[in-house]
């Protein structure tokens, strides 16, 4: 497995850009995800490393080697569609068999190939069917092990669990992290599924309107996002707009904000994740930093958590979420209509680039 | 569904059926001239009709003829139907209209047109002009049908083929060739019909001596009023809607003949 | 795909129409304009006199008319004819489908001679309706079908059916299901849902089909040759005549330039006029 490098590598498609200067350096055997919302010119980046894209400008290394203007076939890539894209008037073994034997790699050493491909996804019986045969679940997992039979330098996944429901998609996402571990294959894979993004990334990089925003390993994009963008794709929850305040700190509206980091230049927005706001009945106590009074406006119950939406006295325009489990809440608090005090911790608040 | 409507469809469904009902029955009748329905049974008429030679001959030629125009309309067709769904370049659409253009155009207008030109270049061979015309208006045909039968493939299955390391032309041969196979029988046997039956274009550019089939029945017509025309046409009608059957299994014969 | 791999790929298709339909068709614009042919090119002036002539004379004019007027009636008729079959495939059970297809597809797929043939013995002086008529009493003496107007628009309109059909179920085939159901819960009887839902959405797919068959019917030869009255009475006809019987290969290029010129205006310039006054609801669709 190889690494792969991407330099400033731009597409346009009309007037519009999909790719956008996108620079990128995946490590031999790491899993990157793409993660971004519908348009954010993810799969372009991917297709363009496939080569199924012409990049305008820019670059794109396998291992080192520039393959920018390679040819498709060329590439020794392995890819996975949503679409399972399996050859439906072939078997599965001859779908597994097909990329050996344009290697022109064929007899027993392909048979023995295919077999050892069809075990990794546990599909050793069912080489003499059809893929119209298999399940949907069965079908990727065909499509997987025709995609690394050929031992690629590269794994390429476009959303491949996107049409899968949740209990098989989540079933398929613990077989292929498991397996691109094991083999220690070089994967990027394309997802808007952020949650899925976390489960399977050594590192996930966040995507909009064809730029990466950052870069990170999945606790760093969840946790410490740096742009307004990638805090609200993340479901940050609460993303405020501040001024400077007195003595390095911030406001917004009239409550004080305090983050235990020192920004490089006063930022314009902040986030606070709803799952660290703290809900309890109002005191009436005097203002303090990283305190807000306010009004519960309605509660979601949603399984293990309930989310909701408190209007702040002191900047009635912001409503802010708050996530707590629903087993420990304060029952009192949690009443529709009540006067609730919301407090957070100086390392809850993420400053913003904007 | 109503008592009215049902009764409605089948006055239609008499309507269309009625001229080939009646021309298969008196096919079978045992007089000497067209009888509906048909008095007594008799097949000598079949007998009849395969001992002139004025049809035997043009149904070998007609034969031949829609041979020739398949075989070459098909290449073109599949070529060009590939090129217009997977390619992306401006004027797309102008060139898909020009394409099937030869459906636009009335086929008076291109006999004669295809007459004049060919006699101007001093092409008086009436199998070459009979090719031309005849490929000309299969081609449409063939190029829908498979236009069709590629929009309905999923381009990630070539896609695919190519990253596992196909070259373009084995992916084309490998993987989009099979799966559109049936798209393409289809079109060639309905291509294969369009110039069996054809009369407009073919009645401009035969000849006394060089005749296809069903210009030789309309001009025995003329002059013979006996049944073995019908029992020639019966055979006619079979050859055709055994065509039309295996296109509708094979791909439904809506998408041929579109609207 | 490359963009220059796939002009590759076209190029032999379009040098084709180029060829066979482009340079004919030239050729054939050319005689029209030339006062006359020597041999088997034309000669003479360069000249418009024989589009004078055509769109000039009384005589002219009025078989255009004619023809027009024919094609219009073939295609009312055909629309009437063709919706309720288009209806009833409709809604049809699927396991019909095939027969059906192959049913309303048939006047298509057997030769025009062989279904003229039949014409002639149902609609002849001895024919099939003929006969019945005289057993019946209904008539003392055959009644003239055969050679008539009417056998005309009997043996177009059965021609040009399946394409009538054939746009009429697209449209009704790209209608919500639910719609019907919709009006029927909301008490709609069965003829008022027919009226204000169906016939409506129908609408783009009659559209569609009338200009297939108009185009069709005023371009039609050999119905009008083989069962109309005998002299020139269609377009076709008196082209047919020009170059056959008078060797006016010239004039006879000029009325098949008129009539290629009516015939795409028809094809192009009504689904225009359609898209224009809203009757397609989506964008237009192009003629099949």
């Amino acid at each position: 497995m190889a690494t792969v490098e991407l330099r400033d590598l731009a597409k346009s498609f009309g007037a519009a850009a999909a790719v956008d200067r996108v620079s990128l350096n995946v490590p031999s055997g790491a899993f990157v995800t793409l993660l971004g919302p519908s348009g954010c010119g993810k799969t372009t980046t991917l297709r363009a490393i496939a080569g199924l894209v012409e990049p305008d400008s820019g670059a794109i290394l396998l291992g080192g080697e520039d393959v920018t203007r390679a040819p498709i076939h060329r590439r020794d890539i392995g890819m996975v569609f949503q679409s399972h894209a399996l050859f439906p008037h072939m078997t599965v073994a001859a779908n597994v068999g097909f990329g050996l034997r344009m290697r022109g790699i064929g007899g027993a050493d392909r048979d023995a190939r295919v077999r050892e491909a069809l075990a990794l996804v546990r599909l050793e019986a069912f080489g003499d069917r059809f893929p119209a045969q298999l399940s949907g679940g069965q079908q990727q997992r065909v499509a997987l092990a025709r995609a690394l039979v050929i031992r690629p330098r590269v794994l390429l996944l476009d959303e491949p669990f996107g049409a899968l429901d949740r209990k098989l998609r989540e079933a398929m996402q613990q077989e292929l992290r498991e397996l691109t571990r094991r083999l220690g294959a070089t994967a990027i894979f394309v997802t808007h599924d952020q949650e899925e993004a976390m489960i399977l990334s050594d590192s996930v990089a966040v995507m909009n309107a064809g730029r990466i925003e950052q870069v990170d390993d999945p606790a760093g994009v969840f946790e410490r996002p740096r742009t307004r963008f990638v805090a609200d794709f993340m479901g940050m929850g609460n993303v405020l707009a501040v001024e400077a305040g007195a003595t390095g700190s911030m406001r917004h509206g009239g409550i004080e904000l305090r983050a235990d980091a020192d920004a490089a230049a006063p930022p314009r927005h902040v986030a606070i994740r709803a799952e660290r706001v703290a809900l309890r009945p109002a005191t009436g106590a005097p203002p303090e930093p990283n305190a807000a009074e306010g009004t519960l406006l309605d509660a979601v119950y949603h399984g293990s958590l309930t989310t909701g939406r408190v209007r702040l006295d002191a900047a009635p325009s912001t409503t802010m979420l708050v996530r707590e489990a629903s087993a420990t809440q304060d029952a009192a608090g949690w009443r529709v209509g009540a006067r609730v005090r919301l407090s957070w911790t100086a390392s809850a608040v993420r400053m913003l680039e904007d | 569904m109503t008592a009215l409507h049902r009764l409605v469809v089948a006055l239609v469904a008499a309507f269309i059926l009625a001229p080939i009902v009646v021309v298969v029955a008196v096919s079978l009748t045992d007089s000497p001239i067209p009888e509906f329905p048909p008095r007594g049974l008799t097949l000598r008429w079949y007998a009849h009709a395969l001992s002139e030679d004025v049809f035997t001959t043009s149904a070998l030629n007609s034969l031949w003829l829609a041979t020739i125009a398949t075989a070459l309309a098909t290449p073109l067709a599949l070529a060009a139907a590939y090129g217009l769904v997977r390619g992306r370049f401006r004027g797309r659409d102008a060139i898909q209209t020009l394409l099937l253009a030869p459906l636009v155009v009335p086929s008076l207008v291109i006999g004669l047109a295809i007459l004049l030109a060919f006699s101007g270049m001093g092409v008086r061979d009436v199998g070459a002009r009979l090719v031309g015309a005849h490929v000309l208006i299969t081609f449409p045909y063939m190029v829908r049908t498979i236009l069709a039968s590629l929009a309905r493939l999923d381009p990630a299955v070539e896609e695919v083929a190519r990253t596992l390391g196909a070259s373009a032309l084995r992916c084309f041969v490998l993987v989009t060739l099979p799966l559109v196979r049936p798209g393409v029988v289809a079109g060639m046997l309905f291509a294969f019909i369009v110039s069996f039956d054809n009369v407009s274009l073919s009645l401009f550019l035969t000849n006394a001596r060089t005749n296809t089939l069903p210009i030789a029945i309309l001009n025995y017509v003329e002059y013979n009023f006996d049944p073995s025309v019908a029992a020639i046409s019966t055979m006619l009608v079979a050859f055709s809607l055994g065509a039309a059957l295996l296109v509708e299994r094979l791909v439904g014969l809506r998408r041929v003949v579109g609207g | 795909m490359r963009r220059g791999t796939a002009l590759l790929l076209l190029a032999p298709a379009v040098l084709l129409i180029a060829a066979l339909l482009g340079a004919p068709l030239a050729w054939l614009v050319r005689f029209s304009v030339h006062e006359g042919q020597v041999g088997v090119a034309p000669a003479g002036a360069l000249t418009l006199a024989h589009y004078a002539k055509a769109l000039g004379d009384g005589f002219y004019l009025e078989v255009f008319a004619r023809t027009l007027g024919m094609a219009l009636v073939i295609t009312l008729v055909s629309a009437v004819v063709s919706y309720p079959l288009a209806h009833f495939m409709w809604q049809a059970p699927r396991r019909w489908r095939a027969a059906l297809t192959i049913l309303a597809l048939s006047p298509l797929l057997v030769s025009i001679v062989v279904s003229s043939y039949g014409w002639m013995v149902i609609l002849g002086d001895q024919g099939v309706v003929n006969r019945a008529l005289l057993a019946t009493g209904l008539a003392s003496r055959p009644v003239k079908l055969m050679y008539t107007d009417l056998a005309i628009v009997v043996g177009l309109v059965h021609i040009v059916m399946p394409f009538m059909t054939l746009s009429i179920l697209a449209a009704l085939e790209r209608i919500d299901p639910l719609l019907g159901e919709a009006a029927a819960t909301l008490g709609a009887p069965r003829w008022r849902i027919l009226w204000h839902v169906t016939l409506p959405l129908a609408l783009p797919g009659i559209a569609a089909g009338t200009t297939i068959v108009f185009s069709l019917a005023i371009s039609s030869y050999v119905t009008p040759a083989v069962l109309g009255p005998s002299g020139s009475n269609f377009i076709t006809t008196l082209i047919w005549q020009q170059f056959t019987q008078l060797m006016n290969w010239s004039f006879g290029s000029a009325l098949a330039a008129l009539l290629l010129a009516l015939s795409l205006a028809v094809v192009f310039g009504y689904v225009r006029l359609l898209t224009a006054a809203g009757v397609f609801g989506g964008p237009g669709r192009g003629a099949a």
